[in-house]
Order: structure tokens, then C-alpha cells, then sequence
């Protein structure tokens, strides 16, 4: 059975691959099997069998001393272990900070998106025909303002609630082989939601300059602009996509320290956040000055797509320079 | 529940007096254990299987492989001349240590 199979896996990392040890793995995932099958027989639920047979599987500690294995006593074992239930605590934790993160960025755009379009409108005298320039230039950037004040309220409401999990995203804890069993089988559970957020947030973001070019073709003012703010609150809609749907396991990845929060990975990722927050900054800028000064706004938008791109490059040659200094 | 810490010494007799009766593998080893102290030691598969190695290092018992489980090879254990002399020193360690033992417990009426 996978569950196991994927137990004896975990319980045995620490261990090296010798022909011996690979034999008694394979010993005691027979005699796992067979107990499980025993109690399904007298009458257990799967659950309840799986549930004894792990509990009473016993340490791994007896085979290391028996096996006379000098384990390499990694930084882990110093550190606290985190129960299955801290680790669920957290879990949701990300999640809800991830959703209300989520908000913020859609309304970041929603209010750029808005702005857009309120100063077109009143640029081409649908609204407000009355007023001041200087007034209607007012009315564009309190709106924008507005959505960005509220976005970053949630932001640092996001960051304080993920504030007591620090621990974690750093990586100084442990977890035990069953909880780490457990989280594997309940990430696997998540894998259909996260393909189709992934797969939805895509398709919507490739799709997201078509109401460009149709009001483009139909309207006969220049309905590029309105076509920004749509492109925008597409924009808006795939980006929450990602951060909720394809990104429901990044707790759990967290957790298992897998992939990119792999203990070796955590130091090269510190220099490219840096980079990060001071580059996107900067793009954000040049975007606004470039949409408000020369109302640029139809030529500004592609500044994302390449500042994403370049960026992306940057990285990968970041990276591949520093694996090569390790080796 | 005994304590492991406690029987501990005697994991390797409990075991090697199963092989004295007839061959056996794994699972059945600590079934047989289960069902002999009617539940009261229930051995660990970590235990049991680390003193399967101890017991072969020392030559106690040797293994060789029987009938199929799930398309893979069992492997069996039958107890050696040595295991069983190693086996009769241990009881007789047990009566002594029973022995000690008992003078510092209460009997209870």
C-alpha cells in the first residue's frame, strides 16, 4: 500500500541506501501490509488499521543503534518539533493571509483600473464636464489612493497574522515521520484544485488584451483606454487565481521544507527578494509617471510583461551562477 | 502496556523461545508474542526486527527464505545450537533475577 510504502520512505531518509537496509525496508513494509490486512479482517476500518499499524511501528532510533549508523546529526534535530496540529494552525493561517493578500492586489488594480477609465471619461467630458482640470485630476489620484490605502491596510493586517508563523518560514523547526506522512497524502488531495487555478489563471492572463483589441475594433473613440481597465481587472482575476488556487499547498511545502524552502535554497532566495522589492518598486513607478505625465497609458502596460520577464532571466542566471560557485 | 524499558534485556529470549518451537517470520513472531501475553506485550516492529538483526550477528539464528507473501519472498528464521544454549543461560538468568527481584516486593493479600 502507498501510505506505507511512503511511511518506511520518510521513517528512513536519515539512513544510507545500503543493500541491507534497502532488504529490512522492504521486510517491514511486508509486515505492515500483512498486519493491515489482518485487522481489516477482524473487522477495522482502513483508517483505524492504517492508525494501529503506524503506532505500533515503533522508533526509528532502535534500528540506527542497531544498524551501528553513525547518523549525521543534522541542525534539525536541535530544533522544537512541530505537532500536526501547529502545522494545521499554520496551514490555515497561510491560506487566510494568502486570500486577504489576494484582496489587496485585486484592488490595487481594481483601482488603477477605475482610475483609468474615470479619467478618460472625464478627459472626453462624459462626466463632470463642469468642474476644473485641476479638480478631475484630484478626483483621479483620491481614487486611486483610496484603493491603494485600503490594499495596504490588508497587506500589514496579512503580515501581522503570519507575524507568530516567522519560526517557520525560516525553517527552524522539525517534524516527526508520521506528521510528515500525513501532510504529504493531504497535499496530494489539493493537487485537482491547484491545476485548474493554475490552469484558469493562465488562460485568463494570455486572454487579458482581448478587450483591447475588440473595443479597438467596435467603438469608435478610442476605446484602447477602456480596454486597459479591463485588461487590468483580468489581470486582477488571474492573480487571485494564483495566489488562492495554485498556491494552496505552499503551507504544506512550507512545512516539509521541499523544493524552493529546501534549507539550501533559503539563502540564495534572500539575495533575489532583496532584488525584488527593490526592482518591482521602481517598475511601479516608471508605470504611473509614464500612464499620468504622457498619458501613456497603452504603451506603459507591456513595462510589466518585460520588467516580469527580465527579471525571471535574472534570477535563472543568478542561480545557475551560484550552483556553479558551490560545486 | 509494559514499559519497553523494562523487558528490554528479555526481547531476545521472548524471541528466540518462539524459534524454539518451530521457524517462523515477522509478522507471525509478533503475533505470536501478542497473543501468548493475551495483549500484555505488544512488541514494536522497530524492537523486533532490530534484535532479528542482533540475533543473526550472533549467530543465534539464521534465516532463509520461505513461502510467498504479495508476490515477495518471506524470510524465515529457524534457531541455531547456539541460540538454544544462549536461550537456557538466559532462563536461568531470569530465575535469579526473579528471585532477587522478589524479596524487594510487596506481596499483595
Amino acid at each position: 500500500m502507498e501510505i506505507f510504502y511512503n511511511y518506511i520512505e520518510n521513517m528512513f531518509t536519515p539512513l544510507p541506501k545500503t543493500t541491507e537496509i534497502e532488504g529490512l525496508k522492504s521486510e517491514l513494509k511486508l509486515n505492515m501490509e500483512e498486519k493491515y490486512n489482518e485487522l481489516k479482517n477482524e473487522g477495522k476500518s482502513e483508517n483505524e488499521a492504517i492508525g494501529i499499524v503506524i503506532a505500533e511501528f515503533g522508533n526509528i532510533d532502535e534500528i540506527v543503534k542497531e544498524f551501528g549508523i553513525n547518523e549525521n546529526i543534522k541542525e534539525e534535530e536541535h530544533f522544537i518539533e512541530l505537532t500536526l496540529d501547529d502545522a494545521n494552525k499554520f496551514y490555515n493561517a497561510k491560506r487566510f493571509s494568502s486570500f486577504i493578500i489576494s484582496i489587496g492586489v485585486i484592488l490595487c488594480l481594481l483601482g488603477t483600473s477605475l482610475s483609468i477609465s474615470l479619467t478618460h471619461l472625464m478627459d472626453t467630458g462624459f462626466i463632470f464636464l463642469e468642474i476644473s482640470r485641476t479638480a478631475k485630476d484630484f478626483i483621479s489620484v483620491t481614487v486611486i489612493l483610496m484603493f491603494i490605502v485600503i490594499a495596504v491596510g490588508l497587506f500589514i493586517f496579512a503580515g501581522v497574522k503570519m507575524e507568530k508563523y516567522k519560526y517557520i518560514k525560516q525553517g527552524l523547526f522539525s517534524i516527526s515521520s508520521i506528521t510528515r506522512t500525513i501532510i504529504k497524502n493531504e497535499m496530494k488531495k489539493n493537487e485537482k484544485k491547484m491545476t485548474i487555478g493554475l490552469i484558469s489563471g493562465v488562460c485568463i492572463s494570455i486572454l487579458s488584451p482581448m478587450p483591447i483589441f475588440i473595443l479597438n475594433i467596435s467603438s469608435k473613440t478610442n476605446g484602447e483606454t477602456y480596454g486597459i481597465s479591463l485588461l487590468l481587472i483580468l489581470i486582477a482575476l488571474s492573480v487571485f487565481l494564483f495566489i488562492n488556487l495554485s498556491n494552496i499547498n505552499e503551507g504544506y511545502k512550507t512545512i516539509l521544507k521541499e523544493g524552493e524552502y529546501a534549507y539550501k535554497h533559503q539563502q540564495e532566495d534572500k539575495f533575489i527578494k532583496s532584488a525584488a522589492s527593490i526592482l518591482w518598486p521602481i517598475v511601479v513607478c516608471i508605470f504611473l509617471i509614464l500612464g499620468f505625465l504622457f498619458n501613456g497609458w497603452k504603451i506603459a502596460w507591456i513595462l510589466f510583461p518585460i520588467s516580469g520577464i527580465l527579471f525571471s532571466a535574472f534570477c535563472g542566471v543568478y542561480k545557475s551562477i551560484s550552483e556553479s560557485k558551490k560545486l | 502496556m509494559i514499559s519497553s524499558d523494562i523487558i528490554r534485556g528479555y526481547n531476545d529470549t521472548i524471541i528466540l523461545s518462539i524459534f524454539l518451537e518451530e521457524d517462523s517470520y515477522g509478522y507471525e513472531v509478533s503475533k505470536k508474542i501478542r497473543s501468548i501475553t493475551n495483549e500484555e506485550y505488544i512488541i514494536k516492529e522497530t524492537t523486533l526486527y532490530s534484535a532479528f538483526n542482533r540475533l543473526q550477528k550472533n549467530g543465534y539464528i539464521e534465516s532463509y527464505h520461505g513461502e510467498e507473501t504479495f508476490g515477495k519472498q518471506r524470510t524465515y528464521f529457524r534457531i541455531t545450537e547456539l541460540g538454544k544454549k544462549y536461550y537456557l543461560e538466559k532462563c536461568e538468568e531470569w530465575k535469579i533475577t526473579k528471585s532477587v527481584i522478589n524479596k524487594f516486593i510487596k506481596e499483595s493479600d
